[in-house]
């Protein structure tokens, strides 16, 4: 048995049963990280001793039959932009190295009442800016299928522990693809739940109407799984988060999805996607219809807007909220500066990396005057129109359906694409932020070259439980790991 | 719109309480968002006379007369907590050179 | 020339709530620093705020005694800039859709009604302290998130007086309300005024200065009256108004400039997208409008009309609610006479309260038994001299008045057969006055009339003691 192959619920079991004990399963796997995450660099911080302390205290009451929590013994890795309580939380940012929350966010709190177990802080983009977890300050994450590529981002530390092994399922965030982007290079099941499914209390706000905390594993059932535990209403803490909506997403996963009708938006397949993606999508169609669903393709003409509309609008709620930062009540605090003007140019220009000063830049540029009008109520508008598209399909079908990115992963050595265009590749996971409906990645193919494709679906406003039936029914069909070949950590 | 130069962005660095080291600094930013904002022109292709901007993912809810917190007391951190992540501090308060 | 103030005033009004406007952090004037905060007010990274029902309850409920319309939805927003006290960096204001527009309130000046416009009260969050030292600030926190509505007026204002009136008028509605302490000195009412001076008859508004760090009702009077001074001089010896920010100088009674505003400040208002919209329906709008009390203008034209007060009277009265729930209680459930019932609370009430710094519902007295001392002073019971003692027990230590006057020894004796006892006794004992008094020596009357009080140790009823002596001295 190799205890980093086991699922979620895998686990689950072989600890109800006693089969194994939680400090096996924490004991095993940071034997692994330590062995394998100095090339795949996705932990920031590891909580190892904290970990083992209650890995003891749950093996114990596992002896007592009192194993409570639907994640009783689970070990997790947590994206570094959602607090923990006394446990560094660093955005992978310099800004915060130092920084020690005195709170947990909701989510953590959610899965510490189910008795699962942080690992540690996973690396991504600095402060979630980038979809190549290059931009963090620390480190490089590398995509565990091809040490060549990129995990992608900004929960590029998330999605390659889940592939490397290193914990069962993780917890990342996603503004404009940030979960689903990463999944989909790493070859694992990632979910942007609907706007709202989530507290948001405790995640560090990059632009506050578009992020969204999700779950990513290596299963459709244990992400439904763990969307379940963290979902739910916060109204002491989020007045965002949802109230009074379904939370059961497993029971019904299996029915079969014949009739189930799938739009694929046209322009998901357009000129920008790379031909490896369009062709592992088309199979990825056939054996939807294989299941009985059917697929029909629709329109969405506003898509060529969303990375313009989604810039605009993120970077403008960034600057706001990346401007508490300033070095007086935690973070970084620069020395050289004499008054405090210099106090907060000095900390700021000094503690953020040029990917967030770019987007602050933007983002206070877009907002201030004479440009608010031009820029950001026009992106406030573009965005509802993408919200009147997706509303229309989705009054005819059921689900919409297309690739996850434009590309796979990119490799290190590819020449660095610039400007817009790099911007480009999150086109076609934009539109789910902009409008906060749910949209879920897994993975539906592999490139020649080991890295994993991913195709996204797509539903309604709290309508996670259909996208989960139809992922599970996918899953059914294709095996991702028949086609991959083995991990490439280095050591192995 | 009125074409955005490095004076431009120098002064939204202003705005934005970020210094920028020097020359090369700033071309290093503006270079991207110069591109974003021309690629945003595009917008102005579009009739949006008459849509309503919107600003929340979720549009249709409302906070209501009974949806919002009552008005109870919780426990405050304590003045420890509220100290502990920075060691410029003094009677109890966050010190910062004196403001004019 | 001739020239012509115009005054906008910006009130700031903290509300009386049981928690911060945004978080669940207590509230309390005068603590440790940093204590009554939460992670919300520190602007700790991942926090989120959470609107507070009460806030809105009393946002809705000033501006709807200030006449205002209720939006029937209002939305908050992000008002950037960065400065220690301010945590976020930006405060959680209303930009474009206050709660509250189109109000008014009428003021008096010098027996005309005038109106001023209230163009708009919104909510937002009060900012924490900071305290200077000689080559550093310190930060105290505990004052941020603290429920705020900003009061705009119409720039309808035109002379010092008025804005004085406007603020006492704000002031008292406010505290009518309840939703405020409205206390100038522990900063739950502040106010910055908007000041310009035109020639007497031009259309257009001359460049203002904004006036801050005005510290009382009395200073802004001060301060704007320093200010039209300043700016006349400047216009007629030639120069330009420069739009700046001025602060109030107690000590010199002059304004001092603070700094020069280089076209508008760019604060780069944008939709707050961690609060959802704010929905305000019929339904809720009545319920607050129902708790509305009976606000000073109209107690104040019920006094004057219907308990035949004068005006003044009236006006003081109706100052503030306590004072005038106390005088309604006197008048209507204990039956006083209005007007006695007024002179008490204007007079030895007030000069207690002002005296002691205190607050009518901190003292021992009720309306019931400052009426019943009016009551018995009325009946003879005790004099009016007495009465002050009476009146000193009774609103330190509290109690009726007819026992404080008994425990005092004070009561007079007003029953007829015990003063005729003592009358005959005194007659009795004294026949040689009698005889000089039928003589036609007065002066014998005093002398018997003293006799009788020294018997009664001072406590006959004179009014009494002098008509009986007179009935029964004529039997002999």
């Amino acid at each position: 048995m190799n205890i980093n192959e086991l699922t979620v619920e895998e686990l689950y079991s072989k600890i109800h049963s006693k089969e194994i004990k939680p400090s096996e399963v924490v004991g095993a796997l940071f034997d692994r990280i330590e062995k394998y995450d100095g090339n795949i660099k996705s932990f920031i911080t590891l909580t190892k001793e904290q970990a083992l302390e209650t890995a003891a205290e749950l093996d114990r009451l596992q002896n007592e039959d009192k194993m409570d929590g639907e994640l009783f013994g689970i070990p997790v890795g947590i994206k570094d932009n959602i607090v923990t309580k006394d446990i560094l939380t660093t955005c992978a940012s310099l800004m915060l190295h130092n920084f020690k929350p005195v709170y947990d966010a909701t989510v953590m709190t959610k899965l510490k009442d189910q008795n699962s177990i942080l690992m540690g802080k996973l690396n991504m983009d600095e402060f979630a800016m980038g979809s190549t977890s290059e931009t963090s300050y620390f480190q490089t994450t590398k995509n565990p299928w091809n040490l060549e590529c990129s995990p992608g981002g900004s929960s590029g530390g998330s999605a390659a522990a889940v592939a490397a092994g290193f914990v069962p399922y993780a917890l990342g965030t996603d503004t404009g693809g940030s979960v689903r982007q990463p999944a989909s290079f790493c070859g694992i099941v990632g979910m942007k739940p609907t706007y709202g499914r989530v507290s948001r209390f405790g995640l560090i706000a990059f632009a506050s109407s578009l992020d969204q905390v999700g779950p990513m594993t290596r299963t459709v059932r244990d992400n439904a799984k763990v969307l379940e535990l963290i979902s739910g209403e916060d109204s002491s803490n989020d007045m965002t988060s949802a109230r009074n909506q379904n939370t059961d997403f497993l029971s019904g996963i299996e029915k079969d999805i014949k009739g189930m009708k799938l739009a694929l938006p046209k322009e998901f397949l357009g000129d920008d996607v790379d031909a490896s993606v369009t062709e592992a999508v088309l199979k990825a169609k056939e054996r939807f219809e294989s299941l009985g669903a059917i697929v029909e393709e629709v329109e969405m003409p506003n898509l060529q807007y969303v990375v313009s509309s989604y810039y605009l609008i993120a970077s403008s709620e960034a600057s706001a909220n990346l401007a508490r930062f300033d070095g007086i009540r935690y973070g970084y605090r620069s020395e050289n500066a004499k008054t405090l003007e210099e106090l907060y140019k000095k900390s700021r220009g000094e503690g953020f990396g040029d990917e967030v000063k770019r987007r602050i830049l933007l983002g206070t540029y877009v907002l201030s005057a004479g440009h608010y009008d031009d820029y950001y109520v026009k992106a406030q508008k573009l965005r509802r129109l993408v919200s009147d598209d997706v509303q229309r399909i989705l009054t005819d079908y059921d689900l919409i359906i297309g690739p996850t990115t434009t590309t796979p992963a990119h490799r290190y050595d590819e020449v660095k694409i610039e400007g817009t265009k790099e911007y480009k590749n999150d086109i076609l996971t934009i539109p789910a932020n902009l409008v906060g409906v749910p949209s879920l990645s897994i993975p539906c193919g592999v490139t020649e070259d080991n890295r994993p494709i991913g195709m996204q679906l797509i539903g309604n406003h709290f309508e996670e439980r259909k996208i989960y039936n139809a992922a599970y029914q996918f899953e059914t069909v294709y095996n991702l790991h028949e086609e991959l070949k083995n991990l490439t950590m280095g050591a192995e | 719109m009125e074409e955005l130069d490095l004076k431009k962005i120098q002064r939204v660095a202003e705005l934005s309480k970020i210094e920028i080291k020097d020359e090369e600094e700033l071309r290093n930013l503006s270079t991207k968002i110069k591109s974003i904002v021309a690629h945003s022109e595009r917008l102005n292709d579009l009739d949006l006379s008459g849509v309503e901007p919107m600003t929340h993912a979720m549009q249709l809810q409302q906070e209501t007369a009974d949806s919002l917190r009552k008005d109870e007391a919780g426990e405050p951190v304590t003045q420890e907590e509220a100290l502990r992540n920075t060691e410029f501090t003094e009677d109890g308060q966050f010190k910062v050179p004196r403001m004019i | 020339m001739h020239f012509e103030t115009v005054i906008g005033l910006e009130v700031h009004v903290e509300l009386k709530t049981n928690s911060k406007i945004f978080s669940n952090a207590p509230l309390h004037y005068g603590h440790e620093p940093n204590t009554n905060i939460s992670v919300v007010e520190l602007g700790y990274p991942g926090t989120l705020p959470v609107l507070n029902e009460t806030a809105v309850e009393y946002g809705m409920k000033a501006a709807m005694a200030l006449n205002m319309q209720i939006a029937e939805n209002t939305k908050f927003d992000r008002k950037n800039y960065y400065y220690p006290d301010n945590p976020k960096a930006y405060q959680i204001s209303q930009f474009d859709k206050p709660i509250g527009e189109h109000g008014s309130l009428d003021i008096e000046i010098d027996g005309e009604k005038k109106t001023i416009g209230i163009t708009r009260l919104h909510l937002e969050e009060d900012a924490g302290k900071s305290t200077h030292k000689e080559d550093y600030s310190l930060v105290d926190l505990n004052r941020q998130g603290t429920a705020l509505v900003e009061i705009v007026s119409e720039p309808d204002i035109r002379t010092p007086e008025e804005a004085y009136k406007y603020l006492e008028k704000i002031k008292s509605i406010i505290q009518y309300t309840g939703v405020s302490d409205v206390k100038m000195e522990e900063g739950s009412l502040r106010c910055d005024a908007n000041i310009s001076i035109r020639p007497v008859g031009q259309e257009e508004f001359g460049t203002k200065t904004e006036l801050k760090n005005l510290n009382s009702f009395n200073f802004v009077r001060k301060g704007l009256e320093h200010e039209v001074k300043r700016q006349e001089q400047v216009l007629l010896s030639g120069g330009i108004i420069e739009q700046e920010t001025r602060r109030y100088d107690e000590k010199t009674g002059e304004t001092v400039l603070m700094r020069i505003k280089e076209g508008a400040d760019d604060y780069r208002y944008f939709p707050e997208p961690d609060l959802m919209h704010l929905h305000i329906d019929e339904e809720w709008k009545e319920r607050i409008r129902a708790s509305i009390p009976t606000l000073p203008d109209e107690l104040r034209e019920k006094y004057i009309n219907e308990y035949d007060l004068p005006v003044y009277d009236a006006e003081i009265l109706t100052m503030r609610k306590e004072m005038s729930d106390f005088f309604s209680d006197m008048v209507e459930t204990h039956k006083a006479d209005p007007k006695l019932a007024s002179n008490w609370l204007m007079g030895g009430v007030n000069e207690y309260l002002n005296k002691n710094n205190a607050e009518l519902e901190d003292t021992g007295l009720t309306a019931e038994n400052l009426t019943g001392m009016i009551n018995i002073i009325e009946d003879g019971t005790i004099s009016s001299k007495q009465a002050k003692k009476v009146f000193s027990v009774l609103i330190e230590k509290g109690g009726t008045a007819k026992q404080v006057a008994k425990d005092l020894g004070m009561e007079q004796i007003s029953d007829p057969a015990v003063l005729t006892g003592m009358v005959t006794e005194v007659l009795d004992a004294n026949e040689q006055s009698v005889e000089d008094y039928k003589n036609g020596k007065d002066r014998a009357i005093g002398f018997l009339v003293g006799q009788i009080m020294k018997k009664s140790k001072g406590q006959a009823n004179p009014k009494m003691v002098n008509q009986i002596l007179l009935e029964e001295i004529n039997k002999r």
